[in-house]
């Protein structure tokens, strides 16, 4: 399907067919989402990497368990990466965003966001947009599984936007 | 459903409970009439006012809720078919 390709390709020479949001029950290379955002008229790529602490509020912790209701959090995640596209337009602001669900041990990372764009200030600000919207948007939800023995607590979340009854 | 039986079968919707919820209730999924006691359908919020009735440990989180995994209101009304599912406070990242 050569003659698609070009019809795919925007005019900064980013391929719209590559997926830039993903859930993964697999350890993330960082390498290979920056990977995903790389263009010619990028002059920065931020990344942030959302890591698994080894503690709650000082009480120990083995290890993290993440949950994703899937078939929502995937369109969640891509409404991320179409937000940055079109919120930093100018800047040719170009995202990717994979989190992690399963067992993730500590000091691995749950989630790796990258952004790149024609400069760096763009690139920060968009980058933490990604992970503060993430939060509140994003059906994933995490259990802290306790040092010795294996009890488990699930994490206080933030209500998801749009939740409840509207507004009168 | 085959000619001529004789219960008509009720119209109903799926639940979906994650996290905190699935464990309140004790389970991931199950099937629920899609109208009340009155034969109304039910609206997203009146079925959610159900399962807490049956499990209050459910109580305990405020939920948003998808249809269909669409972010809905409670006011949405729901109809037969429908995937309805119930979503604690989210923490990703």
């Amino acid at each position: 399907m050569a003659a698609d390709a070009n019809v795919e390709e925007d005019a900064g020479g980013v391929d719209k067919r590559v997926a830039r949001a993903a859930l993964t029950d697999a350890d993330i290379d960082p390498r290979a989402v920056e990977a995903l955002v790389a263009r010619p008229g990028a002059g920065a790529v931020v990344t942030f990497l959302g890591v698994t602490r080894d503690n709650t509020d000082g009480r120990p912790i083995d290890w993290l368990e993440y949950e994703a209701f899937d078939e929502m959090a995937l369109p969640a995640l891509q409404a991320l990466v179409d937000g940055v596209a079109e919120r930093w337009a100018g800047a040719g602001a170009l995202a990717a965003v994979v989190h992690r669900t399963g067992r993730v041990d500590i000091g691995r990372a749950s989630v790796v966001i990258a952004v790149s764009a024609a400069h760096r200030a763009e690139a920060f600000e968009a980058c933490r947009w990604v992970i503060d919207t993430l939060k509140t948007t994003v059906p994933i939800w995490k259990k802290d599984v306790w040092a010795g023995g294996g009890a488990s607590a699930w994490v206080a979340g933030q209500a998801m936007e749009g939740a409840g009854w509207s507004a009168h | 459903m085959p000619p001529g039986e004789g219960t008509r079968r009720p119209p109903m919707v799926s639940v979906r409970l994650f996290a905190a919820y699935r464990d309140a209730a004790g389970r991931a999924e199950l099937a629920r009439s899609a109208v009340g006691p009155d034969g109304r359908p039910l609206t997203v919020g009146a079925l959610w006012a159900e399962l807490v009735g049956e499990h209050p440990a459910l109580s305990k989180l405020p939920p948003a809720a998808a249809v269909n995994a669409v972010l809905a209101r409670f006011e949405h009304v729901l109809a037969p078919g429908d995937e309805v599912a119930y979503l604690p406070p989210v923490s990703g990242g």
